[in-house]
């Protein structure tokens, strides 16, 4: 190749490298934080028709806090990346916050407190649609965390069916010797009897 | 006795109260750093494209001028990927203004929807987003 043409060469790469950039960390970035946004709206508005059905007061502390929840989720979606997670999930683990568990067992009190069965499983089926939603996004929105998930989920069968091929083995040979055991005491006993 | 009481009831205040800054403290520091790292990456990324690219020219330093570079990289453009720019390019246009529109759109709806809402329940409760559905200055950090 020669000098001009690797200058050029040069100089195209460089720039589709650049768009390439702009769509994944601009244009990309904020589509998926929109479209996350915008499922947890029509989520959001159904809890609210819901409630609007009658099936729960729009008072009640379990509809109010989801939907405060909903909101927060709503407000720092953008905020919602793997780095961020893993760096809390981290930090949590070594010096965990009474604060942050607090707050999900006040909620799941007050779900608890609900008359109606019916209400407390719609509620949780809410707060169920809610976290699928957030972990879908965190999955999809990072490849490393994708790679990880795989990785992790292999070796889960894996080492499942480890186990299970294990844990039959030991049964079947503990099976096998009890029966052994059984025929041989049968043995032993007929032969008294008969002797 | 009872002055005894209130002391013992002030300080546990005071306890939580110290906890629970510590512990707003650590979740801010938290939000700092994830948000640091999450621009970390593309900034990262966009460093190493410009290195490459300076290694890859480095070595014709003085050879030529950024003019006749110029010349050589618009003389080299086939109309075939001219064309492919130019999609590329229109493509991104097109959808940064769909997205305007969009924005556009929910500023104009949402507005009737919270009023009608708002009829139903006095209290409703807000996501805090902007009236057209963008993350507010404050809480990009």
């Amino acid at each position: 190749m020669s000098q001009d043409m690797h200058i050029a060469a040069t100089f195209h790469l460089t720039f589709a490298l650049v768009c390439v950039w702009f769509l994944v960390f601009v244009c990309w970035r904020t589509y998926r934080v929109d479209a996350l946004r915008q499922r947890l709206f029509a989520l959001r508005d159904e809890l609210f028709d819901y409630a609007t059905s009658g099936a729960i007061s729009y008072d009640d502390p379990a509809y109010w806090n989801l939907r405060l929840l909903m909101n927060g989720m709503i407000r720092f979606a953008h905020r919602l990346t793997f780095p961020r997670l893993l760096l809390a999930v981290v930090v949590n683990s070594l010096w965990p916050d009474p604060c942050l568990m607090k707050l999900l067992t006040d909620w799941q009190k007050k779900i608890e407190a609900l008359p109606n069965p019916e209400t407390r499983m719609k509620l949780h089926e809410f707060n169920c649609r809610m976290n699928d939603m957030l972990l879908r996004h965190l999955v999809t929105g990072s490849p490393t965390f994708m790679i990880l998930l795989v990785c992790f989920a292999v070796a889960a069968m894996v080492s499942g069916a480890v186990w299970s091929f294990l844990r039959a083995t030991y049964t079947l040979s503990l099976q096998t010797l009890e029966a052994e055991a059984v025929r041989a005491q049968r043995h032993s006993g007929s032969k008294k009897a008969y002797a | 006795m009872a002055y005894d009481g209130f002391l013992r009831v002030a300080n546990d205040e005071y306890r939580q109260r110290q906890l629970e800054l510590q512990y707003g403290f650590r979740f801010k520091l938290l939000d700092i750093i994830g948000q640091a790292l999450n621009r970390l990456i593309p900034g990262a990324v966009l460093v190493l494209i410009a290195g490459f690219t300076y290694l890859s020219i480095k070595s014709l330093a003085g050879q030529h001028t950024f003019a006749d570079i110029g010349l050589k990289v618009l003389a080299d453009v086939k109309i075939s990927e001219a064309l492919a720019y130019v999609i590329a390019g229109g493509s991104v246009m097109f959808g940064l203004k769909e997205r305007k529109l969009r924005r556009t759109t929910v500023e104009r709806l949402t507005e009737r929807t919270i009023q009608l809402e708002r009829e139903l329940d006095a209290r409703r409760s807000s996501s805090g987003l902007t009236t057209r559905g963008t993350t507010r200055s404050e809480d990009q950090l």
